[in-house]
């Protein structure tokens, strides 16, 4: 008998048997994880196309771009203002002309500049226009309390703010002069908890990335938003041209200093009390957009971790939520996923070259096969660019269009990105070390000469 | 039929990715290289106020300084009539 099992044991072909059996096992287990992959791209795939067919089809049947609105002067709440500043001297005036231009009345309205221990003169800038104008306060912090991110900034703020509804606008936005009176008429609706304003990129003209990035901001805003909003799914608060029921932000606690993408956070934290965030594409309001590939890594770096953070925080949340419909549900989740697509694009990259080097032989073989998986992979995705293309239309953007081939070049750019976010929320989870570094977005100011504006100072 | 070599495979490949990308591109190479488009969306009812910011402007350039300037020197001649 023993010496059977030693015969088996050094039996060459029993050994071949075995090695041939393990290498059949890791190519159907690869196969599984690309079929995977596969239906989870297949899944967004659908969900853009769904998105831009409702816009297109509602655009269709407004017979124009933009919904008109009546403006309803009954309803006049008292509004704050959040507007957290951390060195933006070179914009933080245009923002304060522009509060000091606003047609909501000044009696009611409280806008709140938190200088967020800033080194250059926005403090001052901010003083300044604080004497001139009687409604804008300015809150200093020092060296001590500031410099912990934007979600500690607004925090801070919120103690100064006595408004029913809270807004918040970053430093380097420009918004509409009649913006509080639309953002403010969808809280009538007592299920409305936030609301969310359109963001159109400045600078879109001064160079490839910021006009790329005015693309996204398209896609985003005009299909994504306003067709999750019609579909009544999830809209999101984008940390920014939009804002909160004052009681709703208070029985949420605030602000999550702990998240890097705090909006997203409180977001879902909004639709998990039972209450929605409401998109209003006619509040419309300029930003900056980063102007060179490395500030477009820094923050999307910063988004697609803080994004992660979120998923790993609230998909089993909106999984149980007994507030959320299906569909509510499916759209959650593949919105607090989104910054693992580029991830799952990269992944399945690598398992359709190591199949066709397992499976094949012929040297022609691996090429045909690769080439069909980064073809699926970058045109099988190419929904968000169609969604753009059609978002770009919808907004009389017609030679816009013509850039849209470029944002191969971003998806690219997103997959390390979002790969990096990964690795590094997966060790920090691993050391149990909080590594969240707030990296605020420069802005130059290079904006100014885009809008015409009467700034006193 | 012949069948094609492994190179021929290759070449062909190449040049077909190659033509593929350059066609996908060429628009966007020329609205880069010229561009033609309007720009930023103009918010909506901002037009307005660019209107009525260069009125003003235009207001203020056609303003005779000069007589301004001359009716203020003969008021300040004026002896002041306050007791």
């Amino acid at each position: 008998m023993g010496c059977r099992i030693l015969v088996h044991k050094f039996n060459p072909f029993g050994w071949k048997r075995r090695k041939k059996a393990v290498e059949n096992l890791i190519i159907e287990i690869l196969e599984a994880l690309l079929i995977l992959a596969t239906a989870l791209m297949a899944a967004y795939l659908v969900r853009h196309y769904i998105f831009t067919l409702t816009v297109a089809k509602k655009s269709k049947k407004n017979g124009s771009s933009v919904v008109a609105i009546s403006s309803d002067n009954s309803y006049r709440p008292k509004v704050s203002i959040l507007i957290p500043a951390r060195n933006e001297e070179r914009v933080i005036g245009r923002i304060l002309q522009r509060m000091a231009e606003l047609t909501y009345p000044k009696d009611k309205l409280q806008v709140i500049v938190i200088d967020d221990a800033s080194t250059d003169k926005t403090g001052i800038i901010a003083e300044q226009y604080s004497r001139l104008y009687p409604h804008i306060f300015v809150m200093r912090r020092n060296k001590e309390e500031g410099g912990r991110g934007k979600a500690a900034a607004l925090n801070a703020g919120m103690k100064l703010a006595d408004g029913e509804i809270v807004l918040c606008f970053d430093a380097d936005y420009y918004p509409q002069r009649d913006i509080v009176e639309k953002l403010v008429k969808e809280f009538k609706d007592s299920k409305v908890g936030a609301v969310q304003g359109r963001v159109v990129v400045l600078n879109e003209p001064q160079n490839v990335v910021t006009r790329l990035v005015s693309l996204e901001r398209i896609g985003g805003y005009r299909v994504d938003q306003e067709a999750r909003d019609s579909l009544g799914l999830i809209a999101q608060f984008g940390g920014t041209v939009g804002g909160f029921r004052r009681t709703l932000l208070e029985s949420l606690g605030g602000w999550d200093e702990n998240i890097l993408a705090e909006d997203t956070d409180l977001t879902f934290r909004v639709y998990l009390a039972g209450y929605k965030v409401k998109y209003v594409g006619d509040a419309e309001c300029y930003e900056e957009a980063v102007e060179s590939w490395r500030a477009y890594w820094k923050q999307r770096y910063r988004w697609a971790k803080g994004h992660m953070q979120c998923a790993f925080k609230h998909w089993l949340n909106v999984l149980k939520s007994k507030k959320l419909g299906l569909r509510e549900k499916i759209d959650g989740l593949l919105l607090l996923n989104v910054y693992f697509l580029p991830v799952i694009v990269l992944f399945s990259w690598i398992i359709g070259i190591s199949l066709t080097f397992l499976k094949f032989s012929h040297w022609s073989t691996p090429f045909w096969a690769t080439s069909s998986i980064a073809l699926y992979s970058s045109i099988g995705n190419f929904a968000p660019f169609y969604e753009i293309g059609v978002g770009a239309y919808l907004d009389g953007r017609k030679r816009a269009q013509w850039l849209v081939p470029l944002l191969l070049f971003t998806l690219l750019y997103n997959i390390p990105i979002c790969t990096k976010a990964l690795i590094d929320i997966l060790i920090s989870k691993i050391t149990r070390k909080n590594n969240n570094y707030w990296e605020k977005t420069e802005h130059s100011g290079n904006g100014n000469c885009y809008i015409m504006n009467n700034t006193k100072l | 039929m012949v069948p094609a070599s492994a190179f021929t495979s290759a070449v062909m490949l190449f040049f077909g990715v190659i033509t593929f990308i350059i066609i996908m591109l060429l628009p966007a190479i020329v609205e880069l290289k010229k561009p033609r488009d309007a720009g930023p969306k103009i918010l909506e009812n901002e037009e307005q106020h660019r209107i009525d910011l260069l009125v003003d402007m235009e207001i203020e350039a056609k303003f005779d300084w000069v007589t301004v300037r001359r009716v203020a020197e003969i008021i300040a001649f004026l002896p002041s009539l306050e007791p």
